[in-house]
């Protein structure tokens, strides 16, 4: 399963950034939140678009230290193992993995089952769907 | 602290670029917004200061809930000296502007001074310029964004004027996202004078607070329980236009320069016309509720109209035409004009021209004209050339004073104080003229079970709300969550890291409002100014509710009394010495 | 049986019967008699009264203590702030 956002609940309050990052940084950082929500006027339309990690597993291909695996379903880091390289983040067709100002790897996890974006979302607006096979 | 502790002060006359410390014991009695802005503005500025010279200046202020997950924080305040009314201005714009000065490492931006051809401040982190901008000079607010956001990427933020602010019309605002502005008083001249054609921020740093797994329970809780209810809701299911048809059936609504308060063609400007046209819902940053409306008509898009508009645009003008109003509020969006001031400018021209008093080539009603009217006044062209210099100055030049309907020189928005007599003291005593965002008697008034035609209690009414409105505008939260003084405080007890109590919150909105006042009465303000227009003292409104009633003035004179007596002012309106210290000032 | 036509605002409307959602007149309640209070048609309606800011009889403020009759259009608005 991964993540996904219903365009027409979403209101773009950026709410979901902001548990995010809080929880995985410990900080509020919209910029660091494994997840990007925009919601903007372009050519006098609006248009909202969610950015997810949907599990193309590129970061793990590309990670030289074995620091990201898949277990469960989802991602998992190990911090100890990562050298802070920043490939993942570069490799990432997203734009949804950070390196904090720290050092730590933020990736999405879906927050080991209970995904806080989903949590804190006033409106239903993130959901859960099948990955493409 | 959730604050960054640095103020970014850019001198458009010299080019300088400047960081400081935040100035801690403000902060302190203060905190932010609408406050510590006002105290910025009061201690940097000379009196006599002219809004228009190199000498005003523009101060932007975040508040310690801004970038963080506090509901409906994400607001700014600007505030300047208004060239309007020549007294103290804060505004307040929504959107995602707020958070990103933050993001970018600032509480507070100060801009002074005045450049020499058109320019553009660009603010990334610590990396702040002040670039060219003549090839956006004289082009609308949408178009100068969407350019800007091309430039500087998509998380870039940017306010920006249009060609009303260029032109120092006395109603220009300043635009954000397109749709979001901060609207009153004549802000956006300000930045035209100064040849600040927009700001651009982009921040990437962090917001911190010090117990972080506390504030997200406690946000968790608040939003189910006091943001999400029944109190609030009604932003984010219908929004503001909701009020037309309350306002109209408390026969509040002003109609044809408000000559009565029951338009008959409200049925067709209501929550439900709106509703008809599917709106996208639309937030500002961190906010639940949501309370935009993004609505498309014929191929002309607004987020909007708000009530405000609906009213001063609508029936305040005897247009019962929706697409008509949403063409006229997208017109002045793009040009940078207040909405509410234009819509009261227009319907005193349509009454003046009715009257014979003056031909301004509009009539109530007359679409066509008035579609054309926001152009004419941004570009001050044609009749446009009087209509900008705002309904105060108009009132002198005719002697129509009268029925001029504005306070020290800010157009009055959109409800009658004849329905709501306290609502008239409010509008009378609000810092920066005719106003309704510093207390709104209409809600317990016209909206509720309090007698709107007497002057009891309202005093005492109108003083706590200035003071509430006072600090939460300064921390900042956004008015349309009704919240208590104690979750305020718990709130801000999260974010300081120390116990904010709710006396300590009282205490400082009193402060600040008295702050606001004593920068008034530096500027020569009276007690005389705190009045109102002849209209609502000596003209019975005609329809509805609240017909036949007037606001008599020796019942105003005597509310007002009552209302300095409260302030602890004297009779002059200003506050006193021992007042002053009282409140640590 | 008479029928009184009510108009709920914004979030009112989700605690109300939502028949005739796009009836400009609003949603018919039918109550036995010529007339009904205010008050019944909250209960009726599931609407509590805390949620309430006032109500308007055929377009024009009225007290939450008054009868209603027959054809009557009911509007009842809910809390709001600002503006």
């Amino acid at each position: 399963m991964k993540l996904a956002l219903n365009v027409e609940k979403c209101t773009g309050c950026g709410i979901c950034q902001l548990a995010c990052s809080a929880v995985k940084g410990g900080d509020f950082n919209p910029r660091l939140a494994c997840l990007q929500i925009h919601s903007r006027y372009e050519k006098g339309d609006l248009k909202v678009e969610g950015e997810f990690c949907d599990l193309c597993l590129d970061c793990v291909k590309v990670c030289p230290t074995e620091a990201i695996t898949v277990k469960n379903g989802v991602l998992h880091i190990s911090q100890k193992l990562c050298d802070q390289c920043g490939l993942c983040v570069e490799a990432c067709p997203h734009g949804v993995i950070h390196l904090s100002p720290s050092g730590r790897l933020l990736l999405c996890n879906q927050c080991g089952g209970s995904p806080q974006c989903i949590i804190f979302c006033p409106h239903q607006a993130i959901y859960k769907e099948e990955v493409a096979a | 602290m959730s604050y960054q502790g640095k103020v970014l002060r850019v001198n458009l006359s010299s080019g300088s670029v400047t960081q400081e410390p935040l100035n801690k014991s403000w902060a302190e009695k203060y905190f932010g917004g609408r406050g510590l802005g006002a105290k910025y503005l009061y201690e940097e500025l000379k009196k006599d200061v002219d809004p228009l010279s190199p000498d005003n200046k523009l101060i932007l202020a975040t508040g310690p809930f801004t970038g963080t997950i506090v509901p409906c924080s994400g607001k700014l305040a600007i505030i300047t000296k208004s060239p309007a009314t020549g007294g103290m201005l804060d505004c307040s714009i929504g959107g995602h502007f707020a958070a990103q000065l933050k993001y970018a490492g600032y509480d507070v931006l100060i801009i002074e001074g005045q450049a020499k051809a058109p320019v553009y401040l660009l603010i990334e982190d610590d990396k702040v310029e002040i670039r060219k901008a003549d090839h956006l000079w004289g082009k609308g607010i949408f178009e100068t964004e969407a350019q800007l956001n091309e430039e500087h990427g998509i998380n870039a933020r940017v306010l920006s004027i249009g060609p009303a602010g260029e032109n120092l019309v006395s109603f220009a605002c300043i635009g954000s996202e397109f749709y979001r502005q901060a609207g009153r008083g004549g802000v956006g001249s300000v930045m035209g004078t100064k040849k600040l054609k927009a700001i651009v921020c982009s921040g990437s740093q962090s917001v911190s607070v010090p117990d972080m797994p506390r504030l997200l329970k406690l946000v968790k809780k608040l939003t189910k329980e006091d943001v999400l209810t029944d109190d609030n809701l009604w932003a984010y299911e219908v929004g503001t236009p909701n009020i037309v048809d309350m306002s109209n059936s408390a026969g509040v609504l002003p109609t044809r320069n408000y000559q009565d308060g029951v338009f008959e063609g409200a049925k067709k400007i209501n929550s439900d016309s709106l509703q008809k046209l599917r709106p996208k819902k639309k937030a500002c940053f961190s906010c639940a509720l949501g309370c935009g409306n993004y609505s498309d008509i014929k191929g002309v898009a607004v987020e909007g109209p708000e009530y405000e508009t609906l009213a001063l645009a609508g029936s305040n003008c005897g247009v019962d035409d929706l697409e008509a109003i949403i063409r006229f509020n997208a017109e002045c969006d793009d040009l940078g004009l207040d909405t509410i001031s234009t819509g009261n400018v227009l319907g005193f021209a349509m009454e003046m021209t009715e009257r014979g008093i003056k031909d301004f080539g509009v009539r109530f009603g007359d679409i066509d004209t008035y579609l054309k009217i926001p152009r004419l006044v941004a570009h001050r062209k044609g009749v446009g050339e009087e209509l900008s210099r705002g309904v105060k100055k108009l009132a002198e030049k005719y002697g129509t004073a009268d029925f001029g309907m504005q306070v020290k020189g800010l157009e009055l928005p959109g409800y009658d104080a004849r329905g709501s007599w306290g609502m008239g003291l409010a509008y009378a005593t609000a810092s920066r003229g005719g106003c309704h965002m510093s207390a709104w008697p209409i809600a317990d008034e016209a909206f509720g079970d309090i007698d709107p035609f007497t002057i009891e209690g309202k005093a005492q009414m109108v003083v706590e709300a200035q003071h509430y409105n006072a600090i939460k505008f300064s921390l900042i939260l956004c008015d349309f969550w009704a919240l208590s003084l104690e979750t305020m405080s718990e709130l801000m007890s999260c974010v300081l890291g120390r116990e904010v109590s709710v006396d300590e919150l009282q205490k400082a909105g009193e402060r600040i409002w008295n702050l606001l006042r004593l920068f008034n009465v530096r500027e020569g303000f009276r007690a005389a100014d705190d009045s109102l227009p002849g209209r609502f003292f000596n003209d019975p409104l005609k329809s509805g509710y609240p017909a036949g009633k007037i606001l008599p003035r020796d019942q105003f004179d005597t509310m007002l009394k009552e209302y300095y007596q409260l302030c602890g002012w004297d009779e002059a309106g200003g506050p006193s010495p021992e007042k002053l210290e009282a409140l640590e000032m | 049986m008479a029928v009184v036509w009510v108009h709920t605002y914004g979030s009112l409307s989700s605690h109300s019967v939502k028949e005739g959602v796009d009836n400009p007149d609003g949603v018919p309640v039918v109550f036995r008699g010529k007339r009904v209070k205010v008050r019944e048609v909250f209960s009726k309606l599931h609407i509590p009264e805390e949620a309430v800011s006032f109500v308007a009889i055929n377009g024009v403020k009225a007290d939450k203590d008054v009868w209603i009759t027959e054809g009557d259009n009911l509007a009842i608005f809910p809390l709001v702030a600002g503006g």
